[in-house]
């Protein structure tokens, strides 16, 4: 049985790789049957001419016999398939246009789609480790929200928990100064770092690739063992990759340390995450961050990601059990610090995400809208090949007469389709490339190196293959069935296509119309409301002037400066800055507005309120800030005065609060004046003296946040310019020089600048929805003006004859153009259903705008009525001013 | 069975050709002329069948075949017997032999 299949495949394989010769042979042994039965009637006396006749009389058409032969084996399938895909080749270069136009669409719909999805495929495919789906990540959360972790509830829970085979801890990157000794020259740099506990690798499951991860005993007593292992990037780029590294001592924020190893290289391709060049102990945290060294002992310092390896006999669910099981245990340990407290368990996946909500879901949304650009381009292949078919019917109907089988066309047309779209695919993966590098620089304007590794993957080849077939599918299927369903004889006589023309063909191209009508004004929509959102969020107060503003600090800290140095190089650099001509004021915050994170938060007393337990106190953010900061920042005071040197230099307790403040606290009451303390009840009374619009502080599409400032020393600079704030960055820096030659200066930017991270999101998502949905409504246009010119062209006959009769322009206008209006009125009210579906979806990613908005909704159906009717117009009239006797005279 | 010569019974070329090629191989056109000789033109082979049968034939490994000189001095295919074509053929014998067997009772039945 295997042998004889074996045998078959074998055979099958040779006569169709060696056909010429296989039907060579066939042709000889069939002709030398013909002789010799016509040899056999000759000798009984007929001539050779009527042997030859009576022969294939007798035997049958020899040339049927080897069509017959040649198709009985399974190769004659595959060899059919080869001739429809020389054929589909053949017609598709006889139609150059055609084929251009189609795989044009195709490759820009399939390639964005891939690059979208490659992008998307960044953030969520597994990490580059062993077993990923075993790792989890631990957030320690109150009221269901999730916070990460202080190190002593760490130490508390991998002591107790049994779920997990390695639960390890890091922290956020951080800045350092990485100073380095070469060849008796001293050169410093600011790096990323971060401190992770000890069994860190272990857990993720890598090995370093070159020399060693942290050992045990390096990470149990603090400031013992400076040891640092850096990421394969920093070794390539900034060591040359040198082989020795491993034993070279460098200095971190002026403290040396020895560089055990090199972790691989894109160790944690997957998600997006901040990336860091350096890996310190744990216990170094008080090196890494000078006069840190407290977190490692508070359980209120909440400052560490926990990422878990589980056992391999337990369950995601049973080791949710033990940790709430846990978290009630460490709450009754620790009532006060650890009130109300909760743990969560998070799939590596699923604990991705808080770090950036709504990012995957905006690349979702993303992939959706440029999954409707593809269906637009499907739907505009699809009805080009519809109106190809119509060209094609005689063809079709000659072919099928002669024999062929309606099978084999439809065959043969989806066999086209499938060509276009592999053309498609392919020269999408080129345009994907090109997108997903344009898309890169747009990374968003943070100070951090954001790793986020798009390349193309198994994964998103295999969406760019299914993409393909699927397009090729769809706009080929249906218009083969269409086109193949003929009545022959008719089509042979009727020739031209107006009179065969039947109600289900023109359905087919009515639907098509109204699909591509609704699925545009769902992009526009979707468009719309993202760049109404960007307008929405320039517009916002942030509650200060960015203009001629800039931003300055300096990093002291890291020069390992004592807190009294740090607040003399200040106070010195103020009053450098403040000396510069140009500068109008300058005052100092501890941290700048909409920096996408804050200073503190903190309880609040307010004097004469009803005790509350703290768990229930509200909270509120805080600020400190310099002399005459609200001055600096052109933030009007409506009540009360702003912040003098005196207040800053500690010999009052002061406090500027917002409008929502004073709102929630004392409604309808003049703040100045009243006293609140703040954390504990055992703080001094501070005194209101200020009140200031509710601005920004975090994001532009906060609510508006309860926000007090402190008066104090902070390091960062604000300054008001004269002119264009640019100008005077040189001086500053300048500046900074002069007063400590050996100070890495960290940054100077203009507010304006500053606030591009704030606006990103909005940025981005605007230009990135806006240029789809354009795209997806030029698409849609080019489909609609290319099917009515189609209707019109096949109409001229009969429009000739209303114009014979006596119709006049207007009458034949509205003859054509009242159908095309009736299907975009009928996609519109879909489009619009959808839009109003998918509102929801989108709404949380808007500022400022409800996912309902009556004028982007209103806005878009007009644009895209006005754009339908031009494309319907043209066409319209061109049928209006046809001369009656050229189109009687058309056939 | 009427004058005209009529077409095989259903499945049974295949037997036809392995039984006529057990006594010595034979090109196509002797072939198809034994078969008629033997059921003396009952039988008329259509070439088409025939060149379909000797292709299944040979995928199956029961005959083989060969380019060789005729009686004629002419080139043509000749096919054999392979030992698994001689097995199948008997087994088929028997088979054919046990099926007409219980037909023809049936038939006398009656």
């Amino acid at each position: 049985m295997v042998m004889s299949l074996l045998r078959s495949v074998a055979g099958g394989l040779r006569s169709l790789f060696r056909k010429a010769q296989v039907c060579q042979e066939l042709d000889e042994e069939l002709d030398g049957f013909l002789e010799m039965a016509a040899e056999e009637k000759m000798k009984q006396g007929m001539s050779r001419k009527d042997a030859l006749r009576a022969v294939r009389l007798e035997r049958g058409s020899l040339e049927v016999a080897k069509e017959v032969v040649w198709s009985a084996h399974w190769e004659s399938v595959v060899d059919t398939l080869w001739q429809d895909f020389r054929f589909a080749l053949r017609m598709l270069r006889k139609s150059p246009g055609f084929a251009a136009a189609s795989i044009l669409t195709l490759a820009l719909g399939i390639g964005i789609n891939t690059a979208i999805f490659s992008l998307l495929n960044a953030l969520i495919r597994p990490l580059n480790v062993p077993e990923p789906d075993r790792l989890v990540r631990v957030f320690s959360g109150r009221f269901g929200t999730s916070y990460e972790m202080s190190y002593p509830n760490y130490v508390d829970l991998r002591g107790s928990a049994q779920s997990f085979s390695e639960l390890a801890v890091y922290s956020f990157p951080q800045p350092m100064s990485l100073g380095v000794t070469h060849s008796g020259e001293a050169t410093s740099e600011r790096v990323w770092g971060i401190v992770a506990s000890g069994n860190y690798f272990q857990t993720l499951g890598v090995s370093a690739a070159l020399g060693r991860t942290f050992a045990p005993d390096e990470d149990r007593t603090p400031d013992s063992r400076p040891v640092v292992v850096i990421s394969h990037r920093l070794w390539r780029e900034r060591f040359n990759g040198d082989p020795n590294i491993v034993g070279l001592t460098v200095k971190l924020n002026g403290y040396p340390f020895e560089v055990i190893g090199v972790a691989p290289d894109r160790m944690l391709r997957g998600g997006l995450l901040l990336s860091n060049d350096l890996w310190l102990p744990m216990m170094m945290e008080g090196e890494a961050m000078p006069g840190q060294s407290f977190k490692l002992t508070s359980r209120n310092e909440t400052f560490l990601n926990v990422i878990g390896r589980l056992r391999p006999s337990v369950s995601l669910t049973q080791s949710r059990a033990e940790a709430k099981t846990l978290a009630d245990r460490m709450e009754r340990g620790h009532p006060k610090e650890n009130h109300q407290f909760g743990l969560s368990v998070l799939t590596e996946r699923e604990g991705r995400t808080p770090f950036l909500p709504g990012l995957e879901r905006f690349g979702w949304i993303l992939l959706a809208i440029v999954g409707l650009v593809l269906l637009i381009a499907c739907a505009n292949v699809a009805g080009l090949v519809l109106v190809r078919a119509l060209g094609r019917r005689r063809e079709l109907g000659i072919r099928m007469s002669l024999g062929a089988g309606r099978w084999r066309l439809v065959r043969q047309l989806i066999t086209e389709g499938m060509i276009l779209s592999s053309c498609g695919g392919l020269f999408g993966l080129g345009i994907a490339a090109f997108a997903i590098r344009t898309l890169l620089k747009f990374a968003p304007p943070v100070p951090l190196e954001i790793s986020l590794d798009p390349s193309l993957d198994h994964r998103v080849l295999m969406f760019t293959l299914g993409a393909s077939l699927a397009t090729g599918i769809l706009f080929s299927t249906l218009p083969a069935f269409r086109s193949t369903k003929l009545d022959v004889t008719r089509m042979l006589k009727a020739g031209d296509a107006s009179l065969g023309e039947s109600r289900t063909r023109m359905m087919g191209r009515d639907a098509l119309v109204v699909g591509q009508i609704a699925v545009s004004l769902l992009l526009l929509i979707m468009g719309g409301l993202f760049v109404r959102s960007l307008e929405k969020a320039q517009q916002i107060n942030s509650g200060f002037d960015p203009t001629n503003r800039l931003l300055a600090s300096a990093d002291t800290f890291l020069a390992r400066y004592s807190d009294e140095q740090s607040r003399a190089f200040d106070a010195r650099l103020l009053e450098e800055v403040g000396s510069t001509p140009g500068v109008i004021d300058v005052s100092s915050t501890a941290f700048a507005p909409l920096s996408g994170g804050y200073l503190g938060d903190g309880h609040v007393y307010i004097e004469g309120e009803t005790p509350v337990p703290d768990y229930d106190r509200p909270k509120v953010f805080y600020d400190r800030v310099g002399a005459s900061f609200f001055r600096t920042m052109g933030t009007p005071l409506l009540a009360g005065r702003d912040f003098t040197d005196r207040d800053v230099n500690g010999s009052s307790q002061v406090v500027v609060v917002n409008q929502t403040f004073a709102d929630t606290f004392w409604p309808g009451q003049n703040p100045i004046g009243k006293r609140l303390k703040l954390n504990s009840s055992d703080s001094p009374w501070i005194e209101v003296v200020g009140l200031v619009p509710t601005g920004k502080y975090l994001s532009f599409g906060e609510a508006p946040q309860r926000h007090i400032f402190l008066a104090g020393h902070s390091s960062g600079l604000v300054i008001h310019t004269a002119s264009d704030p640019h100008q005077y960055m040189q001086a500053i820096r300048a500046a900074v020089q002069r007063l400590d030659p050996n100070l890495a200066v960290a940054s100077v930017e203009t507010m304006n600048e500053h606030l591009g991270f704030a606006f990103y999101p909005a940025r981005m998502s605007a230009f990135l929805l806006g240029l789809f949905s354009m795209l997806g409504l030029s698409l849609a246009m080019l489909g609609l003006y290319g099917l009515l010119a189609f209707v019109v062209r096949q109409r001229t006959h009969e429009v000739g004859i209303r114009i014979a009769l006596g119709a006049r322009k207007h009458d034949v206008l509205s003859v054509v153009m009242r159908q095309g209006i009736l299907l975009v009125a009928l996609g519109m009210t879909l489009g619009l259903s959808a839009a109003y579906a998918a509102s929801r979806v989108v709404a949380g990613l808007l500022y400022g705008i409800g996912g309902r908005d009556f004028f982007t909704f209103t806005e878009a159906s007009f644009l895209l009525a006005f754009v339908a009717l031009l494309a319907m117009y043209i066409p319209a009239s061109r049928a209006a001013r046809v001369d009656p006797m050229i189109a009687l005279r058309y056939e | 069975m009427s004058d005209k010569p009529g077409d095989l019974v259903q499945g049974t070329l295949d037997m036809l050709i392995l039984k006529t090629l057990a006594l010595e191989p034979a090109h196509g056109y002797g072939i198809a002329v034994r078969i008629e000789q033997m059921s003396k033109g009952v039988f008329r082979v259509n070439a088409g069948s025939l060149f379909v049968a000797f292709q299944r034939l040979q995928r199956a490994g029961l005959i083989r075949s060969e380019w060789k000189a005729t009686e004629n001095n002419r080139r043509a295919k000749y096919y054999a017997l392979t030992e698994q074509g001689r097995k199948r053929l008997s087994s088929e014998t028997r088979e054919w032999e046990r099926q007409v067997a219980a037909i023809a009772r049936i038939l006398e039945a009656s």
